[in-house]
């Protein structure tokens, strides 16, 4: 089972004890605040599905001061099913990432017959919350705790460019958008094994690396670990994606490619993955990768094979590819990528 | 009743024009524009792609289809479109 990335709570006889509409006095049930609070700084999102009226159950939220940990918060009359759709899509994240807590059997059955892949919770479990072991990530970094936040600065990022008029390139150009590819340090070896656990959708293996593993690829001089950041005028997307790549000579094979979903909208595992067969280019080796087909990464193979990449060998799931490294697509005008040396660089010479 | 292949092909150009901001109006898209070099297309354009294929020809793309040479034109996706449907019906 995957790690849970967003838990979505109903709020009547879930979140508080009452019901709004119903003139009730309500109150947080009892340890609320506390799962709340935990929780994000774990780095879980959470959001709402309620059937409920919205300016008044946002208004709730305030009083109790509460309001800010939730993420696109579905209060309306729709079917709970298309709110945790929506809030699924707005976060993309896989569906198997989110649980869904509700009072009532009805609402978590229809929430489940229309998406097989989400967990659900009876709200009456709620205390157990905090001790499931999918709600227990083993790392947490300086980007889980700022995980809500680097959602909110993309909530106005939306918001800005749905407001936009005129082309989105221009949109784009507006945002000085930087993409910094520096060699992994040791302090970058928590949030590089977050993300080879937290990455689904844009992972070219599945493989998750502990942080001992990291740290003897780090050393290694057969091995190169690249981290990337990106940042524009919002903020920061935080360490968003990874790249090791094992180096022999004429030959170099990415092992592992993974990018945060987050910036995929801009064109990231693109550029990574340009980066790499730009490097092996000027280095005169042939590029290979390594790829492990799963359920969910169709969009990774999908930027493998329009980067060139044709399949070399197969075992199994198991897909070796090369690359000739005839044409390497530019890098977008509106993105600037920099090569960084980090200063860890020194410490280990 | 089935589309036209000119209905068809229109659906793609539209697609592709209201994703892609070089294309502004409808004679600046013709179906041999190679649309990759017409600018920077990310994955995420790429897989939105893909989806929209999909979902309008109600085909399935196999993994050995998803390169960029049967989605670089809207004649290759065509192409593409008819050599899935085709075996459809062979199967």
């Amino acid at each position: 089972m995957k790690a849970v990335k967003c838990v979505i709570w109903d709020l009547d006889h879930t979140l508080w004890e009452g019901t709004l509409l119903e003139g009730d006095d309500l109150r947080l049930r009892p340890g609320v605040e506390d799962i709340l609070r935990t929780l994000d700084a774990r780095g879980i999102l959470m959001s709402i599905a309620s059937r409920n009226e919205y300016a008044q159950a946002m208004e709730r939220l305030r009083g109790f001061g509460i309001e800010h940990y939730f993420l696109y918060p579905q209060i309306g009359w729709q079917a709970k099913s298309a709110s945790v759709a929506l809030i699924r899509e707005k976060l993309n994240i896989g569906m198997d990432t989110l649980l869904f807590i509700d009072d009532q059997p009805f609402e978590r059955e229809e929430a489940q017959s229309v998406h097989a892949e989400l967990t659900v919770l009876d709200a009456a479990d709620y205390m157990l919350l905090l001790s499931m072991p999918r709600l227990r990530p083993d790392v947490i970094t300086g980007d889980s705790a700022r995980r809500r936040q680097m959602y909110v600065e993309d909530q106005r990022r939306q918001q800005d460019e749905q407001a936009y008029e005129g082309p989105m390139g221009d949109f784009l150009s507006g945002l000085g958008m930087v993409f910094t590819v520096s060699r992994a340090c040791e302090a970058d070896l928590l949030r590089a094994e977050e993300l080879t656990v937290r990455t689904n959708q844009l992972n070219s293996t599945g493989v998750m690396y502990g942080y001992d593993e990291l740290q003897a690829l780090l050393d290694s001089p057969r091995h190169r670990l690249w981290i990337c950041e990106l940042t524009d005028k919002y903020g920061s997307y935080g360490k968003i994606g990874l790249a090791l790549v094992e180096v022999a000579d004429e030959s170099w094979t990415i092992r592992l490619l993974l990018m945060s979903c987050r910036t995929v909208s801009r064109g990231a595992g693109t550029v990574l993955l340009s980066f790499i067969m730009k490097q092996a280019r000027s280095a005169g080796a042939r590029l290979r990768a390594d790829f492990i087909r799963t359920s969910s990464n169709r969009q990774m193979l999908l930027t493998y094979q329009f980067a060139g990449f044709r399949e070399l060998g197969r075992d199994g799931d198991r897909l070796t590819f090369e690359n000739k490294l005839e044409t390497i697509q530019e890098y977008p005008s509106y993105i600037r990528v920099v090569e960084e040396k980090p200063l860890c660089e020194e410490e280990r010479v | 009743m089935m589309r036209s292949s000119e209905e068809d092909r229109k659906a793609i150009r539209q697609f592709i024009k209201s994703h892609m901001d070089v294309f502004h109006n409808e004679d600046e898209l013709t179906d041999t524009d190679h649309i990759f070099e017409k600018g920077f297309v990310g994955s995420l354009f790429a897989m939105q792609l893909l989806q929209f294929i999909e979902r309008e020809f109600q085909v399935e793309v196999a993994d050995e289809y998803i390169m960029l040479e049967h989605f670089s034109t809207v004649d290759n996706m065509m192409s593409l479109v008819d050599k899935l449907r085709g075996n459809a019906y062979a199967s």
